[in-house]
């Protein structure tokens, strides 16, 4: 019998020997020297279904994933603005409400058409057809008309300024005409021919993308071999791949696992346009009458009674800041906001004017990230302070994403991306008469001078008037009505290995990166 | 009369001194058994009586002492949001071992009164019950709670119940099992001769006879039990926050396994440890109770 | 024998009927409509009433199973994604040999240490390697699998470099590569199996040992080893083979939280996922296709008992 052990120890350590020497040769791909290499980055979902420009929808995963194949009309930059990106320049005409296109010239789709004039059209229209943020973000062009080979002019119905920010985003994406026309929807949605530096070769679902760089991109010569991005579905593991160098990028780490990561001397970059806010909602429509939360004192009780600079303090750390108004940077900040102090006396003294001097039993529902599980924790304890028994559900995937547009009685802890410009995102969450899946549709008062202010906002002709469109309509938001608090304003955050260098990764916007001059210096 | 008389008592007696039996052999089984007895013993006590002499709140929060270090106050450190993770441990251990004793005790009763009803009528009764169980029990038990906590959402009672519901067949299979088995008996053939009624066999023979076989089972089961919510809580459809559950207690703090390991590990060893003395537990009774059964449970 | 494999077929197909009954009954209770998933943000109600009708989901619920059954057994297809939808049927086709190539050897690797464990322990009963196995048993049995997983994660893979930390490649694509990367999944697998293995064979070693039979072949002064490879072992592994069975599903339970950690695309992590975000179809399809394979593994166990034990076989009749 002793034999037999001593065998299969053997046996076992053999085995080792074997697995070991595949795995140093597995670490071996990728590096190279310097312009080469495969750069290979970790994400923790699958989550996008199609990569086909105009049928995307906005989330982070769709800008992450285009990151390679997508550019933009106009590229967000470190300032919290957009500059022209596939344009050259741009005039806007208020009195003749037209935008002027200039197409910069050279720039190829990965099938090797040119993006000319024609090309911008067909993409503009087909976006305003087919796009998902037209009606939040695009209602107000009424046609795109060609001028010459590399000049496109849009007619608008009424004047939008935030068209600039609203075409840095997906909305601004290329796709190749010719390429969709030869091949159609079903296949283009497996296959992105846009005019960025790299091509996609591979998708795996649910495992991996590679994306395989370009001999005839306009910016010119690409310094990477290829671009992989790797699922890992558990953040731990993919710590552990930041650790051991298996993985050169992560993105996006909640605060948790970028903590984490950070103490174990992995860099984590914040992007200097924050890219979040966080707010607590309120089911201030109240259609069926008997929700303590109808009550804008009820709001304001509450809104006081959670210490929130403690909050964003204790979830995120250094990774986001206290902010009282919707919006993200200093640009449309507004100083009239004035926000809720923590003030649990004046909290209780509300409740007892509201009707409620004993509290209540309220429902508090959140989605599952846990940003947003461990905010709805500390409210719902500070609230228990003020006699507020609040309880918590957790809704999960499908479950959360149906809650958001409306979830029914009490609280609702959202975490909203803010795609520079506040007034293009708060249009599309706070004005009246949306439609579709639109923050608490079904939950949140919109009243008439909210949405005056944000109309105005939108159609604002100089800056100092729109900013202080918005500046109104956060007043009236929170102070006034209390319809949402807002108390974080978060960065995307990205984990970098440092031997990655120009990548851009977390160093403007988190929707964009320059994977076309990365390089690997190891 | 009189002989009716001694045989009660004669029975009676037979039966003391079985249990006796069977509790000298379950305490005599070693130093294991004990140990985990008095474990098991030690974390029903703990989690009962602590809360009633001890000051804790697992849900209170200091959000500037966030991943304290354990000291004086904090036995065993606070967590991510403060909170005193013993305070914490012993109400979690209260709620896990509510959701394993419920579970249990729901399995084991909607089994057995199945089961029972399979195996006595017998015909389109036992055929719809038994036809059922087999339905469930070619889903794997993991999956079909999944899906049955994801049905039913994500509070205690919830939970409990979806893996409730995912232990019934067994039950229902064992004491169908063991009827059958039972029914071909010579005493129970004797019986229903001397002309008892289905009833009262039903109780004073079936039962009694399954029982060794059903208290193993359900020991085992609680310790399942546990298993499952924490795999369950670590799939995101656990129980929801701030109720801690040693499950999502270390679900929760597998994001701070590099910071702070212990928020981790020290629920994690009350897992391992509560499902390591129900399983010996389970393993003593069964000897002690019935050791025929070796070998199948 | 012939007659006793019939019936057992037959059996099986009928648990397999009612097994798609009763998952797509069960679906019908899980929360969200999946018109509104699939059709997603800004669905109009229009739109969402032409995908229903569309789609036959107004239809009523026994119509809809029908037509669902129908179409699975008479053109093996399983319906199209509510979210992306891709075709179930082929998003099945890559999955489940993945699942396989992870589940199959975890299956074979602990059937082989779970016993060579067990005999070891019941030969050497009592002893020091007896009691470290013992205890190793139960620290398995106890062990959540993701609790597991990590830890094997963070030594092996971390501190000693042994194994790479996530991924999957197919056995059929590079060979070489899927071992190094299956290993650990396949380790964490088997460990339960291992566990559960090596308690019964143990056990069931034991109580043969103890019998009249192999007290008398003692008695006869035969060897210590062949007894119990001759006499001990055979009796002894008859119920174990029961277990195996019972381990089909043990297997399928860890590829939902393996393939979660490890990130392979396997047919766990469909289902997962499927539940997570309300993908009716793929839920249905994956429940299905799981139980049909326990079921089918269950018959085997059964049939190889009535080849094994002829009394089985006599009281079927």
């Amino acid at each position: 019998m002793k034999k037999w052990f001593t065998v299969c120890l053997v046996i076992l350590c053999l085995v080792g020997q074997v697995f070991a020497g595949g795995s140093s040769e597995a670490a071996d791909t990728g590096s190279g020297e310097e312009g080469g290499g495969t750069l290979r980055i970790g994400i923790n979902t699958e989550n996008v279904h199609t990569m086909l420009s105009f049928t995307m929808t906005g989330t982070s995963d769709d800008y992450y994933y285009s990151w390679p194949v997508y550019e933009s009309l106009f590229k967000p930059n470190a300032e919290g603005g957009v500059d022209p990106w596939l344009l050259e320049s741009y005039e806007m005409d208020k009195d003749n409400l037209t935008y002027t296109f200039h197409i910069r010239p050279g720039i190829t789709f990965s099938d090797g058409t040119p993006l000319d004039a024609e090309a911008m059209k067909w993409n503009l229209d087909h976006y305003l057809e087919v796009g998902a943020k037209v009606a939040a973000l695009l209602s107000s062009i009424e046609s795109v008309e060609v001028v010459d080979d590399l000049t496109v002019v849009l007619h608008l119905s009424t004047w939008s300024s935030i068209l600039p920010y609203a075409f840095s985003r997906e909305c601004g994406y290329m796709y190749s005409p010719t390429f969709y026309q030869e091949h159609g929807e079903e296949y283009c949605t497996q296959h992105p021919c846009g005019t960025g530096p790299f091509v996609m070769t591979e998708w795996n679902y649910d495992v991996s993308k590679r994306f395989e760089a370009r001999d005839d991109y306009w910016g010119g010569p690409v310094k990477l071999d290829a671009v992989e991005y790797i699922i890992y579905t558990d953040a731990l593991v993919a710590q552990a791949a930041m650790q051991s160098g298996e993985l050169d990028v992560y993105l996006a780490p909640d605060p948790e696992t970028a903590r984490s990561m950070e103490a174990s001397g992995i860099t984590i970059k914040a992007c200097p346009v924050a890219s979040s806010t966080y707010m607590l909602c309120f089911n201030s429509l109240n259609t069926t009458g008997d929700d303590p939360t109808g009550d804008v004192r009820v709001r304001k009780a509450i809104s006081h009674a959670v210490d929130w600079k403690a909050l964003v303090q204790a979830v995120w750390g250094d990774y986001a800041s206290y902010r009282n108004q919707f919006g993200v940077g200093q640009h449309f900040y507004s100083d009239s906001v004035i926000g809720y102090d923590y003030d649990p006396e004046l909290s209780k003294q509300l409740l007892a004017e509201a009707g409620y001097p004993n509290g209540f039993t309220i429902e508090l529902k959140t989605e599952d990230s846990s940003a947003l599980i461990n905010s709805a924790t500390i409210i719902q304890q500070y609230l228990s302070e003020v006699g507020i028994n609040a309880e918590l559900s957790v809704l999960a995937g499908a479950d959360g994403n149906a809650a958001e547009a409306g979830w029914g009685k009490g609280l609702w802890v959202h975490g909203s991306s803010v795609y520079v410009s506040a007034p293009m995102q708060m249009a599309s969450m706070f004005r009246q008469n949306l439609s579709g899946h639109v923050l608490g549709l079904t939950t949140l008062l919109r009243p008439d001078d909210v949405e005056a202010a944000l109309a105005l906002s939108v159609s604002a002709a100089t800056e100092e008037e729109a900013v202080a469109a918005v500046g109104e309509a956060n007043r009236l938001l929170t102070d006034e009505y209390d319809i949402i608090t807002n108390f974080a304003e978060t960065r995307g955050l990205f984990a970098v290995a440092d031997y990655v260098k120009d990548s851009g990764i977390g160093e403007s916007f988190y929707s964009v990166a320059d994977l076309a001059n990365a390089w690997l210096d190891k | 009369m009189e002989y009716e008389l001694n045989y009660n008592e004669i029975q009676k007696e037979a039966k003391k001194k079985n249990r006796q039996q069977s509790l000298r052999i379950f305490f005599g089984r070693g130093v294991t058994v004990k140990l985990c007895s008095a474990i098991l013993v030690l974390f029903v006590v703990l989690s009962l009586l602590l809360p009633l002499v001890m000051n804790l709140d697992p849900n209170s929060q200091d959000l500037v002492n966030r991943l304290a270090a354990p000291s004086a106050e904090h036995w065993f450190g606070t967590d991510y949001l403060g909170r005193d993770v013993f305070a914490r441990i012993i109400y979690g251990g209260r709620v896990s071992l509510m959701v394993s004793l419920l579970a249990g005790t729901f399995a084991a009763a909607v089994g057995i009164v199945l089961g029972l009803i399979a195996g006595f009528f017998g015909g389109i009764v036992s055929r719809t019950i038994m036809a059922a169980t087999d339905v469930i029990l070619s889903i794997p038990n993991m999956v079909f709670t999944m899906i049955i906590a994801a049905i039913m959402g994500r509070s205690v009672v919830s939970l409990t119940i979806a893996i409730g519901i995912g232990m019934v067949p067994t039950y229902i299979r064992m004491v169908n099992g063991q009827i059958l088995q039972l029914k071909e008996n010579d005493y129970v053939v004797a019986s229903t001769l001397v002309g008892q009624s289905s009833l009262k066999i039903l109780f004073k023979h079936l039962l009694p006879n399954a029982f060794p076989s059903l208290i193993v089972l359900y020991t085992i089961n609680l310790g399942n039990a546990i298993m499952t919510e924490s795999s369950l809580s670590y799939l995101g459809v656990g129980i929801n926050p701030p109720t801690a559950t040693w499950g999502n207690m270390v679900s929760d703090a597998y994001a701070y396994l590099y910071l702070a390991p212990r928020l981790a590990i020290i629920p994690g060893i009350c897992i391992i440890v509560l499902i390591i003395a129900f399983n010996i537990v389970g393993d003593g009774l069964r000897d002690s109770l019935d050791p025929r059964l070796r070998g199948k449970l | 024998m012939t007659g006793y494999i019939v019936k057992k077929v037959l059996t099986a197909i009928g648990l397999v009927i009612l097994i798609s009954l009763f998952t797509f009954l069960l679906m019908q209770l899980l929360p969200g409509d999946p018109a509104r998933i699939a059709l997603g943000d800004g669905a109009s109600e229009e739109r969402i009433q032409e995908y229903r009708d569309s789609y036959g989901l107004n239809d009523p619920v026994l119509v809809q199973y029908w037509r669902w059954i129908t179409n699975i057994i008479f053109h093996g297809d399983f319906g199209k994604s509510v979210l992306n939808s891709r075709d179930v049927t082929s998003y099945i086709h890559t999955r489940l040999p993945n699942s396989i190539s992870i589940g199959l050897p975890g299956l074979i690797f602990g059937v082989l240490v779970g016993l060579f464990v067990g005999i070891v322990s019941a030969v050497k009963r009592g002893g020091w390697l007896d009691q470290v196995l013992t205890v190793l048993v139960n620290l398995f049995l106890a062990t959540p699998r993701f609790l597991t997983a990590i830890f094997g994660v963070i030594i092996l893979a971390l501190n000693l470099h042994l194994i790479p930390l996530q991924g999957y490649t197919a056995p059929w694509d590079d060979f070489g590569d899927y071992v190094s990367k299956a290993f650990w999944p396949v380790v964490v697998n088997a460990i339960y199996t291992v566990a559960i293995l090596a308690r019964q064979t143990r056990s069931n070693m034991l109580e043969v040992i103890s019998q009249d039979y192999v007290r008398t072949a003692r008695a006869y002064g035969l060897s210590e080893r062949k007894i119990i490879f001759r006499y001990a072992l055979k009796n002894a592994l008859i119920p174990v083979i029961t277990i195996i069975g019972l381990q089909m599903q043990n297997i399928v339970a860890g590829a939902v939280i393996i393939e979660n950690v490890f990130n392979i695309p396997g047919i766990g992590q469909m289902l997962l996922n499927g539940i997570m975000q309300r993908d009716y179809f793929i839920v249905q399809a994956c429940v299905l296709v799981i139980s049909v394979m326990t079921v089918f593994c269950n018959l085997m166990v059964d049939i190889a008992y009535g080849f094994i034990d002829p009394r089985v076989r006599r009281s079927m009749r």
